[in-house]
């Protein structure tokens, strides 16, 4: 039996995914010059911690950032190794769920 | 004046306009003791028809004892000042504005709203059982992620914009009158060196006006209390929301896909495709 028209939407998902995942690394480069720049500020608007709170949100954005596109990454590849598994060709192979654990 | 974008614009001109201060302070305080000079020596005759004699070694006095080594501390003082502020407002707004930016296009194409609603009705149709309702869940949850990042862009860009121009235009506004203070008090030294108003005694009276002028550049400070109160209030506020996590993506962490539920999305064998 195919399933090969489950495993396109499977795909078409896992594309989203990886697009998503492309956006992050993309963002994490693009508010990289501003991460941690709160000296910017000046002494002076530095008072009263905004300088403090704008390098805790910018570290925190970074990272948030870098785990997204892990996340992202990962459910690209489990939904790609559902519709190899599914297809069930010798051009597609399921991904070890080993190696599918471990990007996450 | 020339637009201040940058700290070391800010530094030129109050440079320039401390140097423009110094040396028409020192050409007034030489006209004023040349004057006194000349009456002294009997030059001014015209003077020394009108005036008692001890009237012009009193003012010489005056200015000797008083008047000039005022001028001279309080010169000092008022630079002092003016460079201690300087310093406090040290910063790179034009900086802050290019961040501001960069948050504003992440906000821009982080997030599509709708995108994976409509994929799922897709996905609906072609896809049941365990591993198919964990990935919903778990994609549902990542892509409200994504929409709680887009909004922490936008509300980062509007916050480090709004400090950057507060920042310029604090600058701007110290420069303008920075050089407004000078102009005045140079003319309090213009009026002081009339002749009849040293001669009769009405230079305290231009001083005082000086000192006035004076006294405003040496608090200097009070036209950054208002940027305080702002730092103090309404933005500190806003960024401590944004770097706690209480406005955009909760607790400003991204929400990993969990173990639990990528077990059972890696096992093939949960996934169950719908029947054509």
């Amino acid at each position: 039996m195919s399933f090969q028209v489950q495993s396109e939407t499977l795909r078409t998902h896992a594309t989203v995914w990886d697009g998503h995942a492309e956006d992050a690394a993309t963002a994490g480069t693009t508010i990289e010059p501003g991460v941690g720049k709160g000296a910017d500020f000046g002494y002076l608007a530095g008072l009263y911690g905004v300088a403090d709170h704008y390098d805790t949100w910018t570290t925190a954005m970074a990272t948030a950032l870098d785990d997204a596109e892990r996340c992202f990454r990962y459910i690209a590849a489990a939904l790609v190794s559902t519709a190899n598994h599914y297809d069930d060709t010798d051009a597609t192979v399921a991904t070890d769920m080993a190696t599918l654990d471990a990007m996450i | 004046m020339s637009t201040i974008d940058t700290f070391e614009q800010l530094q030129a001109q109050v440079e320039e306009d401390m140097g423009d201060f110094v040396d028409q302070l020192n050409e007034e305080i030489r006209r004023i003791a040349g004057f006194l000079s000349d009456a002294a020596s009997g030059l001014s005759g015209f003077f020394d028809a009108i005036l008692p004699g001890d009237t012009v070694e009193r003012a010489i006095e005056r200015w000797n004892n008083e008047i000039h080594p005022w001028i001279l501390e309080t010169a000092a003082e008022v630079q002092e000042n003016v460079w201690d502020a300087v310093g406090d407002l040290a910063g790179r707004p034009m900086s802050l504005i290019d961040y501001a930016a960069d948050f504003s296009s992440v906000k821009a194409t982080i997030y599509r709203e709708g995108d994976l609603a409509q994929k799922l009705v897709i996905f609906n149709h072609d896809w049941q059982g365990y591993a198919a309702e964990n990935y919903k869940a778990v994609a549902t949850t990542e892509d409200a992620a994504l929409r709680d990042l887009s909004l922490a862009m936008d509300a980062g860009a509007t916050l480090t914009s709004n400090v950057a121009n507060q920042i310029l235009t604090l600058w701007r506004k110290l420069a303008r009158e920075l050089a407004s203070w000078i102009g005045d008090l140079i003319g309090c030294f213009k009026v002081a060196t009339e002749a009849d108003a040293i001669i009769s005694f009405e230079i305290p009276a231009a001083f005082e006006l000086a000192k006035a002028i004076w006294n405003n550049i040496v608090d200097i400070a009070d036209l950054l209390v208002e940027f305080l109160v702002e730092q103090a209030t309404t933005a500190a506020t806003s960024w401590q929301q944004l770097a706690s996590g209480a406005r955009g993506l909760p607790q400003n962490k991204w929400p990993m896909v969990e173990e639990a539920n990528s077990d059972v999305m890696n096992d093939p064998g949960n996934w169950e495709p719908k029947p054509a």
